[in-house]
């Protein structure tokens, strides 16, 4: 039997699974086809809520009643992250934590592609046309290691894995929720057979999020659905 | 751990500055609601099949008066905008102003009459296209028409594809300049000679059917409501939506006082109910074409269908969404709270509004009704009527909610244009109601089928709020908190989930 451990990783091991978060989910909504297959806007969101939960998982800020406080301002190793909590720093007039995530999506898709292209991991792809990607970027080189983070959510989620293995980390269990929230699940849950189950599973899991993570969660859901709400 | 030094940015507020930029000002937003209002649909159709139906030709007083109180409304309307969630739907209003209770109510007193206006206009586009179709040698049933333009809404509905803004934009500024052109033509050819002000007179509203034309004049305005959903889109809330309130409404009375008194002055007052029964919508174009040529004529052909096709979609787009954040409270079953993850829409309330559509365009063309009178000025009517009561409880609920909230807002915010248009539009909903035989004209029993219908649904709505408040008080709480209602329902469907 497979243990957690064993599934191939995006990232060299010795880095931490936080950093990943935002890579993840920008991988798992190209899994499928290897193309975006949501709506730009709603990865954006989701994106942009990924950069402020790796933040909150690496203990620089926290969420309170939808008002964000930095916590510590000793920048990350990840430039992506250290630029994010940057620009944070130069702007403390803003602590609204819907605001950040509408700030970070305007930007967040490019932002998460590009951190992935430098690891060779997506190129540019056409907005337009039958090689269309919604995300204007598409995934490139080994399907294993493009679909690792799907294929991990999805092996710690099965109803065979919750007895052993490892349990999920703060990090996999935003990214599941986030997937959920963003409509992925299907793609990540793709066995019809194991996915009630492992739906059971992740409503278990999301009711353990933390209070930061879940308020970030919550601000990604309050901006996604103000999108359908308002009329464009 | 190394920290690696990123120049901080010499700018004033990178995020405010970002985020306006895609953010509306006061004209982006003037152009939404016109848009949504369809002032052409409502000169070309409304106003002619409204005189013809009702007889009475108070229709200019009658939109002058309307937009006026309107504007009113608006003050209490806009202030209030700024302190509750859901800021474009009426039934948040009510919610916080009355109770939730009363906000369910509401809402299924929305929901059927923005139906009922999505609906009507199936009636009218066959209508529309006639002429269109008429220069092209080309003759189509009405359902035909209407069957087309409902597969175009319902496949542009779940694409979320609204018609791009600089088109809209583009269309709107014809349909006004078209407008404008035909109302100088009339002005320019009075009957007989003689420029007459009748339809101006305040005395015309001296009529036992007055309230049926109050009726269609809150009709022409629809839509107006729409400017305060975009407060968190605009560039300054403060600012842009109390203005973008008061100038649509502001144009829309110019425009469509204006063009009702052109058409009583180059027919002749006495004339214009008989010419519209003669002639309906292609009231406007015949008078077009004979003073200023076909091809003007033709160009207003055009344009009066596309205002139609505008506005289906945007009627279509507004009740998708009240029965996505209905479904996302909890209100309605949450497969309405769905949306479709490649194209952002609310596909469920989509799916269910074009469901309706093609059940009665169908209905109709199986029955043999008359789309234009029984099908888009009967439900554009009974709709309009459910909007003027949903504004006039919206007002009392403003006044109730001053009364226990106020804030920052002054006398004149809170209480003076509260009190005035509540009460005017108190005045206005019962004439209306009073008149529903008139406008309907229909006599008997039958006259109050829409009342009943919207009294019933609101007794409903009422009744399942209060059932919520008992046993599913997480889902009472949440009535009326648009987006904000997200999480609690995602975190209501995990739990289901984990149950199931």
């Amino acid at each position: 039997m497979h243990t957690g451990r064993s599934w191939p990783r995006t990232e060299p091991a010795d880095q931490a699974s936080p950093v990943l978060l935002a890579g993840d989910l920008f991988l798992v909504a190209h899994q499928k086809t290897r193309r975006c297959e949501i709506h730009s806007r709603v990865l954006a969101s989701g994106l942009a809520g990924s950069l402020l939960a790796e933040l909150v998982l690496f203990g620089n800020i926290s969420a309170k009643n939808g008002v964000l406080k930095v916590e510590r301002r000793e920048p990350p190793r990840d430039a992506l992250a250290h630029s994010v909590l940057d620009t944070m720093l130069s702007q403390p007039q803003h602590q609204d934590l819907s605001t950040w995530v509408r700030f970070w999506e305007t930007s967040a898709v490019d932002e998460v592609a590009k951190r992935l292209q430098r690891r060779g991991l997506v190129r540019k792809a056409p907005r337009w046309g039958v090689r269309r990607s919604r995300s204007g970027w598409e995934t490139v080189g080994r399907e294993d290691v493009v679909a690792a983070p799907g294929l991990r959510l999805a092996y710690r989620l099965m109803p065979y894995s919750h007895g052993g293995a490892d349990p999920l980390s703060s990090a996999d269990v935003m990214l599941a929720s986030l997937v959920d929230l963003l409509g992925l699940t299907e793609t990540v849950l793709w066995d019809r057979m194991t996915r009630p189950a492992a739906l059971a599973e992740l409503g278990r899991v999301r009711a353990c999020l933390t209070p930061n993570l879940t308020e970030v969660l919550e601000a990604v859901s309050q901006v996604k659905t103000g999108q359908v709400l308002a009329p464009h | 751990m190394s920290t690696i030094e990123f120049p901080r940015p010499q700018v004033g507020d990178l995020v405010a500055q970002t985020l306006a930029r895609d953010r509306l000002g006061v004209w982006a937003v003037v152009f939404f609601v016109l848009s949504a209002a369809a002032p052409f649909t409502v000169v070309a159709g409304v106003v002619t099949t409204g005189w013809a139906v009702t007889g009475i030709i108070a229709l200019s007083v009658a939109f002058l008066v309307i937009g006026v109180v309107l504007m009113l409304f608006s003050v209490g309307y806009v202030a209030m905008a700024r302190r509750i969630e859901h800021a474009g739907a009426f039934y948040a209003y009510i919610a916080r102003g009355l109770g939730r209770p009363a906000g369910v109510g509401a809402a299924w007193v929305a929901l059927l009459s923005y139906n009922a206006l999505q609906v009507g206009l199936y009636g009218a586009v066959g209508a529309a296209a006639e002429p269109v179709l008429a220069m092209l040698g080309v003759t189509v049933p009405w359902y035909l028409v209407a069957l087309m333009s409902w597969a175009l809404v319902a496949v542009l509905g779940v694409l979320r594809v609204d018609v791009n803004g600089k088109v809209l934009a583009g269309l709107l500024v014809s349909e006004i300049v078209v407008i404008v052109v035909f109302d100088a033509a009339n002005l320019l050819h009075p009957f007989e000679g003689v420029m007459s002000f009748a339809a101006l007179n305040p005395e015309t509203l001296a009529n036992p059917g007055v309230g049926a034309t109050f009726a269609l004049a809150v009709l022409g305005f629809v839509g107006f409501e729409s400017a305060a959903t975009f407060s968190e889109e605009s560039r300054d809330p403060q600012r842009t939506v109390p203005i973008a309130t008061y100038l649509s409404v502001g144009i829309l009375m110019s425009l469509y006082s204006v063009s009702s008194w052109a058409i009583t002055v180059v027919v002749g007052p006495d004339n214009v109910v008989q010419a519209a029964k003669d002639k309906s919508v292609g009231l406007i174009f015949d008078l077009a074409a004979t003073h200023l040529g076909a091809t003007v004529a033709g160009i207003g052909s055009v344009l009066f269908l596309t205002s139609v096709i505008a506005a289906m979609i945007s009627f279509h787009n507004t009740t998708g969404r009240y029965i996505f954040a209905l479904g996302r409270e909890g209100v309605l079953p949450r497969i309405f709270g769905k949306v479709w993850q490649k194209t952002n829409a609310p596909v469920a309330g989509s799916l269910a509004q074009s469901v309706l559509g093609l059940a009665v365009i169908l209905t109709y063309a199986a029955m043999g009704w008359d789309p234009l009178v029984q099908l888009f000025f009967w439900c554009g009517t009974s709709g309009g009527v459910g909007v003027l009561l949903l504004i006039t409880t919206t007002s009392v609920s403003v006044l109730a909610f001053f009364i226990r909230e106020r804030d920052e807002e002054n006398v004149w915010q809170a209480v003076i244009a509260p009190v005035l248009s509540c009460a005017a539009l108190l005045v206005i909903s019962a004439c209306a109601i009073a008149n529903l035989d008139v406008l309907l004209g229909v006599p008997g029993p039958l006259r109050w089928t829409p009342a009943a219908g919207f009294a019933g649904l609101a007794v409903f709505g009422i009744i399942v709020g209060l059932m919520l408040k008992v046993w599913r008080p997480e889902v009472y709480e949440r009535i009326g908190a648009g987006a904000k209602a997200a999480l609690t329902v995602d975190a209501s469907v995990g739990v289901h989930r984990a149950v199931a």
